[in-house]
């Protein structure tokens, strides 16, 4: 008689795929519905990014970071303006740091708003998705106010902003802020309380502090399992130190600390705190100030080289830039979190079904762009 | 109905001299081609109402521009579906490929002939007509598994293995409640248990509240044991939350992946087919089929009294909430309540029962799988078979037992 | 007991969230789509003191430039990050007044080119600051829909040539200007690459010569004193003509590549390729040899390479005798930026 063989069967999860959140592709080694071993293949959205920069003068440069993480272009542009700045001394006026501080801020509520509906989108439920799309709009139409652009702005220029906001910006900035809270409320209600989405979440894809720190996770990712780093914290960039917001960490409230279900929450939270921090910030806007002040006529930063690391919606973005004193940088290096947060999928995704698998991947909530370069 | 629809055939003239074996065979083909126009018909309908109220509860309004708002949506969508290429993978196993979707519409359609429309509307006068559309209606497994091996992809397997384990393991809950209902009623003939739900009577056989005669509202158990049966039926009919074997997001599109044009419209079909059958279901046995809720006319005018109150109130508190005015159920409720009053010829109507009580009916229970389908997330594979041995499975064995304890407490069976 | 509190909160939450969505479902007149062709979403619009103009939109989408008010300076074409912008200039006649710009600038090249290629631009706005003139605009115009039927026939080639529409040409000059101007720009580049060759193999001839002649002297040194010497006749005349292995249309591609462009030159995109920047400085050591006087007769009219106008020096000198106004960053001199810098060095 012959004998059967029970093999382990290597399952693609093509590049084309809904919910892979981009072009990635997971080798799965699947023994029934279990996976045994994940096997992330990445590179099909390499666009040379670190290439280009090296033949682009510095100021050019900056539309490019934005199109890198195309979900949170402003931090890209921020982190990268700070390096610059950094190097070459720039003293920035103050109407410009609070702006600044804004519009990150705003844009991590955007990143956030499309993490927490694409998790519910890959475990299932379809409305949440368009709410948060619905708030996300209102936060677009914002940007497209002050900088002309909806997705990618090259509004972050190294020394300042490109231009200042319009009239009416603080008004409808209020405005979107006084409806935000209830919205959060509102997603709470329908999708974090979830007895099915809990279930779907809760307990899976556990990642222990030891196991985050080893990997290089950063981010909401490594907040929900407890560690308490955050780089506007730590290590405080731009004003960040007037202004006063809690930093959410992972409780385990509904399962164990660093499940799924903890990186999701702890991003809900996130968005409130960041709204938080905006109102504090057009509180505290100084009405006058030339935003263009400071920026300066020849971007020639002395030689010398740079890591500059801030707080990205995805976690620590760092900007490794080399100079020899001419106007085109010798090395642009981007650390990506979202690089960095995939590597450690196999270590906590083997040995769940392929649907955790699934939900694991949308809780670390990456981007392709940002991963590729 | 067959029969009648024969002598009906033979009435006439000139065609009186036809012979009864012609007539009927005739009228049994009109019979059957008048249920498939109904499931297409139905299904064509239901595709552009899942889209509408998706949308709305989406905050977004759906198709509008085919047709005033986006009525014609479903015909071009059919249209485009029927001038696709019909791409047979090569490595495909091309016979069960080909066969397997008309399996599954064919078992959904089937069940229809047992189906009490009304009480003049029924093709097949069963004895055992509940016993024949929960067994026919369980061979779509087969289609679903054929369909899901014949794509040669492992994806697909992977769903139509799923939808295999999920179907099986609700059938044996769905069936226990049914049997709770037919432990009441002593007869599985479909008709016959609408029949047995006419008339007014007490909530829960004690409590003072006027309600028709309904299923739903014989005992606790039994109205447990109507949502138990919702819950196994959404399972049944793989629609979310337990839309594994389809589930967008996880599998592309599960078992029916490979399938592109006529023979994906044909799923399509199906699974609003099985909806609806479902939804025909919970209506016949529980919510008192084609019955009217309302005993007779002077019920039709106080009950529509009665909603226009609530619909003042509504008004008031909304008003009071959020400083606006709603002006759609109060000016709705109004209206009807004057007309009842009004006109009696359509209050007698209303009191009477027929094809519209059962078509509302039926509307509702669509509606209310749409709603958990645009809701809630998917359960997990393993978890979706927890709820069923380990939720839904003892709930169901639970009625029974209550069911039959209610009785002998109520006084409707001697030991 | 967690059983029955399982299945109790799994009631409760289930029906929370279908209140919410019920709530969404009985409100549909909230909805947040926009039916596009029949309702428009509004672009947002403020002043920020561009000119003339009031109010001038903030959204960025197709690119346009007042060609009236082009001085030709090419900042916009050096801020560009994908080039997709290519302009011609060119020098007038002597006595030919180009006029005058909106703001009063006086004009000093004639802009008969100016290309701009919206399928390679990102819609970045780097090019609209550094403008002097403030001639170059993004305008709000976001509809890229052309009703044109495209042929279905075409050929790889000519639909990359069409691109969709989505080439732009402003010139100031009509078609046949624009041709006779750059087929006397291409003339006087031969001519004047024939010249600089031939001087170069003169200079070489000369150089060859002279080495020649010292070794011949070395030689001659190094020898006893002879009374009676023979003078070596003179050396045989080399031919003064060029070879004709030179061929001047290999240094034209070099020397000269930005006014060099394909036939099909009405659609096709002018290539400028960063490595030609770095080739500008080489181009000025060439062109600052002195004019000898067996130069061909350059007519004066195409007389572009004496100072080419691509140098960067020459374009400082343009713009600064045109206005009084500080020169836009990317033209000034690198001493004083970098003196003003503070020199640090952080290792972050």
């Amino acid at each position: 008689m012959a004998r059967l063989y029970a093999e382990e069967m290597v399952l693609n999860m093509g590049p084309q795929h809904p919910s892979t959140h981009g072009v990635l592709r997971l080798k799965l080694t699947t023994d029934g519905e279990i996976v045994s071993h994940i096997e992330p293949v990445i590179g099909y959205l390499h666009r040379s990014f670190e290439k280009h920069a090296e033949n682009l003068e510095y100021q050019m440069v900056t539309p490019f970071t934005g199109r890198c993480d195309y979900l949170a272009a402003m931090g890209s542009e921020h982190g990268y303006a700070m390096a610059v700045e950094k190097m070459m001394g720039i003293e920035l006026p103050e109407r410009v740091e609070y702006l600044r501080v804004i519009f990150a801020e705003l844009q991590r509520i955007a990143s956030h708003l499309v993490a927490v509906g694409t998790f519910g989108l890959d475990v299932g439920a379809i409305t949440p998705f368009i709410y948060c799309f619905r708030e996300r709009e209102l936060i677009l139409d914002l940007f497209e106010m002050a900088s002309g652009a909806r997705l990618l702005y090259n509004y972050i220029w190294i020394g300042g902003l490109a231009h200042d906001v319009p009239p009416g910006f603080v008004e409808k900035t209020y405005e979107f802020l006084d409806n935000f809270e209830k919205r959060v409320a509102e997603y709470n209600q329908i999708l974090s309380g979830n007895k099915i989405f809990i279930e779907r979440a809760a307990d899976i894809g556990v990642m222990t502090p030891e196991v985050a720190i080893n990997y290089g996770v950063t981010g909401p990712s490594l907040r929900a399992s407890g560690v308490n780093i955050d780089i506007r914290r730590t290590q405080p960039y731009s004003i960040y130190d007037r202004f006063e917001f809690d930093v959410p960490l992972g409780e385990g409230a509904q399962g164990t600390v660093g499940d799924s279900w903890d990186r999701y929450y702890v991003r809900v939270l996130e968005m409130q705190e960041s709204a938080k921090i905006v109102r504090q910030a057009l509180d505290q806007l100084p009405v006058e100030g030339d935003v263009q002040a400071a920026v300066p006529r020849r971007i020639r930063p002395p030689k010398g080289e740079i890591y500059f690391r801030s707080e990205n919606p995805r976690g620590e973005l760092g900007y490794y830039i080399v100079s020899d004193g001419k106007n085109v940088p010798v090395r642009v290096k981007m650390r990506s979190p979202a690089f960095s947060n995939l590597s450690v999928i196999n270590e906590i995704g083997h040995g769940w079904m392929i649907s955790d698998v699934i939900a694991i991947l949308g809780s670390l909530d990456i981007v392709l762009g940002e991963i590729d370069r | 109905m067959i029969q009648s629809l024969a002598n009906w055939i033979l009435s006439f003239d000139i065609l009186s001299g036809m012979g009864i074996s012609i007539a009927w065979s005739l009228s049994l083909f009109i019979v059957a081609a008048l249920i498939f126009v109904f499931v297409a018909a139905n299904a064509i309908v239901l595709v552009y109402i899942e889209r509408k109220v998706s949308a709305f509860m989406q905050v977004r309004l759906g198709p509008m521009r085919v047709g005033k708002f986006g009525t014609l949506q479903t015909v071009a969508d059919a249209l485009k579906l029927l001038q696709k290429e019909d791409i047979i993978p090569d490595k495909a196993d091309k016979i069960l490929f080909t066969i397997g979707p008309w399996i599954i519409l064919v078992a959904s359609v089937v069940t229809f002939a047992a189906i009490p429309f009304s009480d003049t509307l029924l093709a097949a006068n069963m004895n055992i007509g509940l016993f024949y559309v929960v067994s026919i209606s369980s061979i779509v497994v087969l289609g679903i598994v054929m369909a899901g091996w014949a794509s040669n992809n492992k994806w697909s397997l992977y769903g139509a293995m799923r939808s295999a384990a999920q179907i099986i393991s609700y059938e044996i809950p769905v069936g226990i409640t049914l049997i709770s209902v037919v432990a009441v009623v002593g007869s599985l003939n479909l008709q016959t248990i609408i029949e047995s739900q006419a008339g007014v009577g007490n909530l829960f056989h004690w409590i003072p509240i006027p309600l028709p005669n309904w299923y739903i509202f014989h005992s606790p158990f039994l109205f447990v044991a109507a949502f138990v049966y919702l819950i196994g039926a959404t399972a049944e009919i793989n629609r979310t939350p337990f839309d594994i074997p389809e589930s967008e997001s996880e599998l592309v599109a599960g078992f029916m992946t490979e399938f592109s044009g006529l023979r994906w419209a044909l799923f399509f079909l199906s699974e609003y087919a099985n909806a609806t059958l479902v939804a025909f279901l919970v209506s016949i046995v529980f919510l008192g089929g084609w019955q009217s809720p309302f005993a007779n006319y002077e019920g039709v005018q106080i009950g529509f009294l009665v909603i226009s109150l609530f619909a003042i109130m509504w008004t008031i508190f909304v008003k009071v909430k959020t400083k606006r005015l709603s002006f759609y159920p109060l000016g709705l409720s109004i209206i009807i309540t004057l007309s009842a009053w009004l006109f009696p010829g359509f209050a007698i109507w209303l009191a009477s029962p027929g094809l519209f009580w059962m078509l509302m009916k039926v509307a509702s229970i669509i509606f209310l799988l749409m709603w958990f389908r645009w809701t809630f997330p998917r359960l997990r594979v393993d978890q979706l078979m927890y709820v069923s041995w380990k939720v839904i499975l003892p709930l169901s064995l639970i009625n029974l037992m209550g069911v039959a304890v209610w009785m002998w407490l109520s006084g409707e069976i001697q030991f | 007991m967690s059983y029955f509190s399982n299945i109790s909160s799994a009631i409760t939450t289930l029906v929370d969230g279908m209140k919410v969505t019920m709530g969404y479902f009985v409100r549909p007149r909230e909805h947040v789509t926009l039916q596009y062709p029949d309702e428009v979403w509004p672009v947002p619009s403020r002043n920020i003191g561009v000119g003339e103009l009031d109010t001038y939109n903030t959204i960025r989408s197709k690119l346009t430039v007042d060609i009236n008010d082009c001085i030709g300076c090419k900042a916009c074409e050096r801020a560009c990050p994908v080039n997709c912008i290519t302009i011609d200039t060119y020098r007038g006649e002597p006595d030919q007044d180009l006029g005058t710009t909106s703001k009063g600038t006086k004009i000093k090249l004639l802009t008969a080119n100016f290309t701009i290629d919206m399928s390679e631009c990102m819609f970045c706005d780097l090019c609209t600051p550094p403008c002097p003139e403030d001639c170059i605009v993004m305008t709000p115009d976001y509809q890229f829909i052309s009703n044109d039927n495209q042929k279905m026939d075409v050929t790889p080639e000519e639909r990359w040539r069409d691109r969709d529409l989505l080439i732009y040409q402003f010139s100031k000059v009509s078609e046949e200007e624009r041709q006779r101007l750059k087929a006397e720009a291409k003339e006087a580049a031969q001519a004047k690459a024939l010249a600089t060759a031939a001087k170069k193999a003169e200079a070489e001839k000369a150089a060859a010569e002279k080495a020649a002649k010292e070794a011949a002297e070395a030689e001659l040194q190094t020898q006893a004193p002879i009374t009676n010497i023979e003078y070596a006749e003179e050396a045989p005349p080399v031919s003064s003509e060029p070879e004709s292995e030179v061929v001047p249309f290999a240094f034209t591609e070099a020397v000269v590549p930005v006014l060099e462009s394909t036939d099909n030159e009405e659609t096709t995109r002018i290539n400028i390729p960063i490595e030609t920047l770095t080739k500008v400085e080489k181009q000025d050591e060439i062109l600052e040899e002195p004019q000898t006087e067996s130069a061909p007769h350059i007519p004066e009219a195409a007389q572009v390479s004496e100072d080419s106008v691509t140098s960067m020096e020459k374009q400082d000198e343009i713009l600064e005798e045109s206005q009084s106004e500080p020169t836009p960053e990317i033209l000034e001199d690198s001493q004083d930026a970098e003196d003003s810098m503070t020199k640090e060095s952080d290792n972050g």
